[in-house]
């Protein structure tokens, strides 16, 4: 498969296959070869280029293939229409992820868009010194995307090269991330390979270890978001996501050891509480009650074969929205 | 669907474009309407019958039968039918005999809660084929709607026979309405009667001159700025009558409406039914001209869309009554029932028939 899920050799797709666990896993048709011209460095000036012409709503700054595709959250749209039209400047939150070997790279950063803060998402893919695939997601939320600024920046950990001693090989990165999402749909924390000091950040907010946060599912002395994300795994209030599908694992930064993918999380809201072991039921809240999907861009730092940190942005769309990457164009 | 695309700039296209439509023209009009007004409304009860039990097994459907919930394509079964606790009070029938379409508008139980339901049914051979639906999760809103207690009486009353539209006209009307809004300039022809009303989503947007309603199409904008006067005076505002709106030019920031599939056409009662979307970039359009010649910054900030379904009553011409259901969705999304070229055209696509190509 050479091509953008590459990073999944054939015989580790076909053991995952099997497992069902790489469900709607799709692969576009392979009519551009990456090349490995593009270096790490290269890559991450790419997104530079991408966000300055942005801000510019200039087009003729980048570099784009004949038949660039661009989305964003998930609908495919005319390079130049959507937050083209309405991006004002840059944040100060930013982080960059790279695959060379891919051709692809990945950003997580704060934007402005007509002057009001949000949290853009962007992965491009370059082929042959030219961007072929533009996805975006837009948070549209200034006080996520401020909540954002208000960490300053980035988690050291995200920003740490790995050492040599650290490393695995990109099917095990991969295989370590997609665990986490097993485990959420096993309520089955003790299952993924999460590092004592793992924590996770979603739209700004750290949901686990945080006891000053006020989660969905606080019950009392029940505080979700106050413990440690194995413990909150464990509890099965994660129960209303029935699915998460597809998977789409994109950029494998090995220099980083960053995993980053585009994961459906589907809710069809039949789910009416949770069956948390010590405490009894606690009732799904009321936004779970109804069919609903979110589109996480969702990125995981991988050391030693274990999670040490998570970090996404998140959209809401319609209940079962395609990704607009489908194997058919979408 | 079996329907035509349509330009609607008059008669003369209409017979232009006929021969881009030929092989549809002999599938529509080798099929004769065979369930009439009550029987396309039993349809839309039976449906709502088993949607408020979440067991769509007793339906009549056609073995290729498309369901889609807010523009997603889902198994029959999925979406609403797993979270639909029961029926709610308001109940808008339409239907388009000619075509096999019935339309609904009302209210529903999810979850115990109200939400508007927006649904289209194709009716072959007595089985279901299509359904198509929108569900405004919104619980105000839904209560507004059964506030309401039902449609405005006017949408049920028969056209006299000599002066009834025929099925392109209606469109041709209906659509005006979405072509006046599109990048509103103010200076376009409007059909509206002077005591044309519009309802969205249960509440008055025109002739409202309830404080707490004025101005809800600039709050919901998120801004309105001027570069010139006071706010005051460059807000669009429901206290407006359907035809002050449109003549305000304060619409502008509509940018497009587009994938208009006018699905139910009645004669009849002189009413035409539509599903569409309307875009906003909220890119360089927002800043635009008034008929007066002041400039104003008005309109979304941020690009979304509205998904709709929005049905007319028109009288000689001209439209005299609106009731619309819509709910925000994806900035550019598609519907799940056209193609990319229909999905992004402002053209209005109709189901024709065999006398009026």
């Amino acid at each position: 498969m050479p091509n953008r899920y590459g990073v999944v050799t054939s015989l580790f797709l076909s053991m995952l296959l099997a497992l069902g666990v790489y469900a709607r896993v799709t692969a576009e048709p392979a009519n551009e070869q990456p090349v490995d011209s593009c270096d790490y460095s290269c890559l991450t000036g790419f997104v530079d280029q991408y966000l300055k012409a942005l801000v510019a709503h200039d087009l003729s700054q980048i570099p784009v293939t004949d038949h660039v595709k661009f989305t964003e959250n998930t609908i495919a749209l005319k390079l130049g229409d959507g937050l083209w039209g309405t991006m004002s400047g840059m944040g100060t939150y930013k982080l960059y992820f790279a695959d060379p070997q891919e051709g692809a790279v990945g950003w997580e950063g704060t934007i402005r868009e007509n002057g009001t803060a949000a949290i853009l998402l962007l992965r491009l893919k370059v082929v042959g010194k030219k961007i072929s695939e533009v996805e975006t997601l837009v948070h549209r939320n200034a006080q996520d995307a401020q909540a954002f600024e208000k960490l300053g920046r980035p988690n050291p950990v995200w920003l740490q090269p790995l050492e040599p001693s650290e490393k695995t090989s990109r099917q095990d990165m991969v295989r370590d991330a997609n665990s986490y999402f097993e485990g959420i749909l096993h309520s089955s924390g003790d299952s993924v390979p999460f590092d004592p000091n793992c924590n996770r950040i979603l739209d700004g907010y750290q949901d686990t270890n945080n006891p000053t946060a006020k989660g969905w599912f606080d019950k009392g002395s029940f505080r979700p978001d106050a413990m440690g994300i194995r413990e909150n795994m464990n509890t099965g209030i994660w129960t209303y996501i029935q699915s998460i599908d597809p998977r789409r694992y994109l950029v494998v930064d090995e220099k980083m050891g960053i995993v980053f993918g585009v994961f459906m999380f589907n809710h069809p809201g039949t789910v009416k509480w949770a069956d948390v072991p010590g405490v009894g039921k606690v009732p799904m809240p009321a936004v779970t009650q109804r069919p609903s999907s979110v589109e996480m861009g969702e990125f995981f730092k991988i050391q030693r074969g274990t999670i040490r940190q998570i970090e996404g942005v998140s959209i809401a769309l319609p209940y079962r929205s395609p990704t607009g990457w489908e194997a058919s164009g979408g | 669907m079996d329907r035509r695309l349509i330009a609607m700039v008059g008669s003369t296209t209409l017979a232009l474009i006929a021969g881009m439509v030929v092989p549809c023209v002999a599938l529509a009009s080798s099929r004769t309407p065979s369930c009439d007004r009550a029987c396309l409304d039993g349809f839309i009860d039976r449906y709502l019958e088993a949607l408020a039990v979440g067991d769509s097994s007793s339906l009549p459907v056609t073995a290729t039968v498309k369901f889609t919930e807010d523009g997603q394509r889902l198994n029959l079964g999925d979406g609403l039918w797993n979270t639909s606790t029961g029926k709610g009070t308001y109940k808008f029938y339409m239907e388009d005999v000619e075509a096999g379409e019935a339309g609904f508008f009302g209210t529903m139980r999810e979850a115990g809660e109200p939400v508007i339901l927006s649904l289209r049914l194709k009716i072959e051979d007595h089985k279901i084929s299509e359904i198509e639906t929108i569900v405004v999760r919104n619980v105000q809103d839904a209560q507004n709607l059964e506030k309401r207690g039902h449609p405005d009486p006017l949408f049920m009353q028969a056209i006299p026979p000599g002066e009834r539209a025929s099925r392109a006209d209606l469109v041709k009307t209906a659509n005006m309405y979405f072509s006046g809004m599109q990048l509103n300039d103010g200076k376009g022809n409007y059909p509206f009667t002077d005591d044309c009303d519009r309802v969205e989503n249960g509440a008055e947007a025109t002739n409202n001159h309830t404080p707490s309603t004025e101005n809800v199409i600039a709050e919901q904008s998120n801004s309105v700025e001027s570069s010139s006067r006071q706010k005051s005076d460059v807000t669009y505002s429901a206290a407006w009558g359907c035809k002050q709106q449109f003549q305000s030019g304060l619409l502008h920031f509509v940018t497009r409406i587009r994938d208009r599939r006018f699905v139910v056409v009645d004669p009849e009662r002189g009413m035409a039914l539509a599903f569409c979307f309307f875009d906003h970039a909220a890119g360089k359009t927002r800043t635009f001209p008034l008929p007066d010649g002041r400039t104003v910054t008005s309109g979304p900030t941020t690009p979304w869309t509205w998904e709709i379904a929005e049905v007319f009553r028109v009288e000689h011409g001209e439209i005299r009554r609106i009731e619309a259901v819509y709910h925000r969705c994806p900035y550019g999304m598609g519907s799940g029932w056209s193609n990319w070229p229909e999905s992004m055209s402002t053209q209005a696509q109709f189901f024709a028939t065999s006398l009026e190509r």
